[in-house]
C-alpha cells in the first residue's frame, strides 16, 4: 500500500477524536442534504396533492363568453371545438405556463325533476415526459359521479343508475359533502355530456393549473393572458386568484426552505471541517517539521491532509446518504401523510454523495493543508530542540 | 570523483542568519566559517541561545543563510531552491533531535522506514538490520509512546542511519537521556563516523568531547575563540 495512504490511515486512527468529529460534520451535512432532497420532493408531491384537492385555478373560456353571465351561471354558455385542448397542448411553451389541461362541458339541466349542474370531464393532458398524475378524476363513459345533495334528492347510491337526457348512467361514486356547488353536480364523461346536451365535439372551457407559481403581489395574470393570446387567440382566461395564490405561496415556501437549508448546511459543515483541519495541522506541527527534515516535499505533505479529507469525505458521503435516507423514510411519512407511500429510497443520490463530499471536504481542508505546506520546519524543530 | 571525495565535506564561510526568537531578542549566527573533513566527529558547544541549533539547521538546509557560502558534499546550499533543498536533505542528511521527534502513529519499524527518501527502494531487511544493530528487535512493532527515552533516541538514530547519509546532524541527542543511554547513543554515532560517515553534534554538555575530532564553541552566534579550535584526529583520540 502507498506509504502516504498508510500514514493517512494510521494518523486518522491515532487522531480518532479529530477524525470522528470531521466525519460527523461530513455525515451530518450529507444526511441533511439527502433528507432535504427526499423531503423536498415529498413536499412537492404533497403540495401537488393538496392543490389537486383544491382544484384547478385557471379557466380557459371561449373569448366571446359574457363575464356577467359566466359568473352568474358558473359556466360559459359559449363553446369551443373539443380539439382546442390538443392544439393548446401542442403549442410551443404551453407547459411553461399551463398544465393539467382538462376539457370540460358544463350546463344546467334537470335530472329526475331536480335542477343540477352537468359537468362532462375529458381526459387530462399533462406536459410531455411528465409522470404527474392528472388532476381531478377520470370518469369512464357510461358512468357518473353524483354530488352529495343531488344524490340525496335523487335517492341514488353507488351501483344505482341515473337517467340523463334519456341515457342511463351507472353511479360510480357519491361524492362527500363539499360545501360548494359540487354538492349539486353530476359528473359524467365528456362524451356522455356532449351527447346528453346535443353538443357533439364541443367543450365550454378548459380547466388548467397555473405553472408560473407567482403570488398575487407578483401579478401573474398579465403574463398568463399574454401566453394564452399567443397560443389560443380565440380564448380568454380567468384566474381563480385565491387558489392560485395559495398554491404559489406553498410552493415558494418549500423552495425557500431548500434555498436556506442547503447553503446553510454547507457553510456550517465547511467551517466545522476548516476548524478541525486547522487544529489537526497545529497538533502536527512537529511531525510536519520532521517530514520536512526527512526531505519530504510539499506535495506529499499536502497529500497527508487533503488525502485524509478525501477519505473521510467518501466515508461521510456514504454514511450520510444512508442516514439521510433512513431519516427521510422514518419521519417523512409523519410530515407528509397524504403522499407517505410515495417516499422511497433514491439510490441515484449516492453518486453525488460519493463524488461531491470528498471534493467538498478537500476544498474545506485546502487552507489548512496550505498552512502545513508553508510552515517553517526550522521554527518548530528549533523551538522544540 | 576522487577530487570530490578528497575535498572537505563541509565548507562554510561568513554564514549569517538572524531571527527574532523573543520580542526584542535577536538570535542566530553571524559571520561563522567552518571546515569539516569527511570522517570527522565535530562537537559544537555553547549555551542556550548561542546559535548552535541555528547553525545545525543551516547545515541541514532547513534554514537559508542571509549571507555567506555553504558547500556540503560539493553542493552549494545557498543556491538551492526549496525542492532541491528537500532533495538534499532526503539524500545527504540524517537528523537526530533532542526530543526524538518520532511519528507517534507509526511503529518503531515504520518510523525507521520513514527515514528513507521517497521512492528509494532498499532491501526490506535494511530497516530490521538497523533495528537489530541498535538493540530494538524486541520493540520492532511497538508504538513510540511505549518506549523509554533511550529506546526512542535509538529509533531516531536508526531512522537517520537507514539511508546511510554522508552527514549526521545531531541536536543535543543526549540531552534527555541518562548517562548509560547517552553513552550508548554516542557510541553508535562514533561507530558510524568510524565507518566513513561524518557527524556534527551540538550540545551544551561535555559528554561528547571524548569522541570529537574537532571541538568548537559558539557564543552569541560567533565562534568563541576562533584561533583556539581544538582539532583531533583518530590517532590523537
Amino acid at each position: 500500500m502507498n506509504f502516504t495512504l498508510q500514514n493517512i490511515l494510521r494518523e486518522g486512527w491515532y487522531s480518532r477524536l479529530n477524525s470522528a468529529l470531521m466525519l460527523v460534520a461530513l455525515t451530518g451535512a450529507v444526511t441533511l442534504l439527502t433528507a432535504v432532497q427526499l423531503l423536498t420532493a415529498a413536499a412537492e408531491r404533497e403540495t401537488r396533492r393538496v392543490v389537486r384537492d383544491m382544484g384547478f385555478n385557471l379557466r380557459i373560456l371561449p373569448k366571446d363568453t359574457d363575464p356577467e353571465r359566466f359568473f352568474l351561471e358558473g359556466y360559459s354558455e359559449n363553446t369551443l371545438p373539443a380539439d382546442t385542448v390538443t392544439r393548446l397542448a401542442a403549442g410551443a411553451g404551453t407547459f411553461i405556463t399551463f398544465n393539467h389541461l382538462t376539457p370540460v362541458l358544463e350546463r344546467r339541466i334537470r335530472v329526475g325533476g331536480h335542477e343540477c349542474l352537468l359537468t362532462g370531464l375529458g381526459d387530462t393532458v399533462v406536459g410531455p415526459g411528465e409522470k404527474k398524475q392528472p388532476m381531478g378524476f377520470r370518469i369512464a363513459p357510461g358512468t357518473a359521479q353524483v354530488g352529495s345533495i343531488l344524490a340525496e334528492r335523487l335517492g341514488v347510491k353507488v351501483g344505482g343508475t341515473v337517467e340523463v337526457a334519456g341515457r342511463t348512467l351507472r353511479v360510480e361514486r357519491v361524492l362527500v359533502e363539499a360545501g360548494t356547488d359540487e354538492d349539486v353536480r353530476l359528473y359524467t364523461a365528456l362524451s356522455d355530456a356532449q351527447i346528453a346536451l346535443g353538443l357533439p365535439g364541443r367543450i365550454s372551457e378548459i380547466k388548467a393549473i397555473d405553472c408560473l407559481c407567482l403570488t398575487a403581489d407578483q401579478d401573474p395574470l398579465p403574463k398568463i393572458r399574454e401566453a394564452l393570446s399567443q397560443l389560443l387567440p380565440e380564448a380568454r382566461v380567468i384566474q381563480m386568484r385565491a387558489l392560485a395564490d395559495a398554491r404559489a405561496k406553498q410552493r415558494q415556501a418549500s423552495e425557500r426552505v431548500s434555498a436556506f437549508a442547503v447553503p446553510m448546511t454547507l457553510l456550517v459543515a465547511a467551517v466545522w471541517i476548516l476548524v478541525l483541519a486547522i487544529l489537526n495541522v497545529r497538533q502536527r506541527r512537529v511531525e510536519i517539521g520532521l517530514w520536512r527534515a526527512l526531505g519530504t516535499g510539499s506535495s506529499r505533505i499536502a497529500a497527508l491532509f487533503l488525502g485524509k479529507a478525501v477519505l473521510l469525505g467518501g466515508l461521510g458521503g456514504a454514511l450520510g446518504w444512508a442516514v439521510g435516507t433512513t431519516v427521510a423514510l422514518r419521519w417523512g411519512p409523519v410530515l407528509f401523510p397524504v403522499t407517505a407511500a410515495s417516499l422511497k429510497m433514491d439510490p441515484t443520490l449516492i453518486v453525488p454523495a460519493l463524488t461531491w463530499t470528498p471534493l467538498f471536504a478537500a476544498a474545506s481542508s485546502f487552507l489548512p493543508a496550505m498552512m502545513a505546506v508553508s510552515q517553517d520546519p526550522a521554527e518548530t524543530l528549533r523551538a522544540d530542540g | 570523483m576522487d577530487d570530490a571525495m578528497n575535498s572537505p565535506l563541509i565548507e562554510a564561510s561568513g554564514l549569517t542568519r538572524n531571527y527574532a526568537s523573543k520580542p526584542g531578542v535577536v538570535a542566530g549566527v553571524s559571520d561563522v566559517s567552518l571546515r569539516v573533513e569527511r570522517g570527522e566527529f565535530v562537537v559544537i558547544q555553547g549555551a542556550s541561545g548561542s546559535g548552535k541549533s541555528t547553525l545545525l539547521l543551516l547545515l541541514g538546509a532547513l534554514l537559508r543563510a542571509e549571507s555567506g557560502t555553504l558547500r556540503i558534499d560539493g553542493v552549494e546550499l545557498t543556491r538551492l531552491n526549496a525542492i532541491e533543498r528537500a532533495g538534499y536533505r532526503a539524500r545527504s542528511v540524517g537528523f537526530v533531535f533532542q526530543l526524538f521527534h518520532l511519528v507517534p502513529y507509526l511503529s518503531v519499524h515504520r518510523n525507521v522506514l520513514s527515514g528513507l527518501p521517497p521512492g528509494v527502494a532498499v532491501e526490506p531487511t535494511e530497516a530490521d538490520r538497523w533495528i537489530a544493530a541498535l538493540g530494538l528487535t524486541e520493540r520492532r512493532d511497538a508504538n513510540p509512546a511505549t518506549l523509554s527515552a533511550g529506546e526512542r533516541q535509538r529509533v531516531a538514530l536508526a531512522r537517520a542511519l537507514v539511508k546511510r547519509p554522508p552527514l549526521i546532524l545531531a541536536d543535543e541527542p543526549t540531552g534527555n537521556l541518562d548517562p548509560d543511554n547517552a553513552a550508548r547513543v554516542l557510541e553508535h554515532l562514533d561507530h558510524y563516523r568510524r565507518s566513513g560517515g561524518t557527524v556534527v553534534l551540538v550540545t551544551h554538555g561535555s559528554d561528547a568531547n571524548r569522541y570529537a575530532t574537532q571541538r568548537l564553541r559558539l557564543e552569541a552566534g560567533r565562534w568563541a575563540i576562533p584561533s583556539a579550535f581544538t582539532s583531533f584526529n583518530d590517532s590523537a583520540s
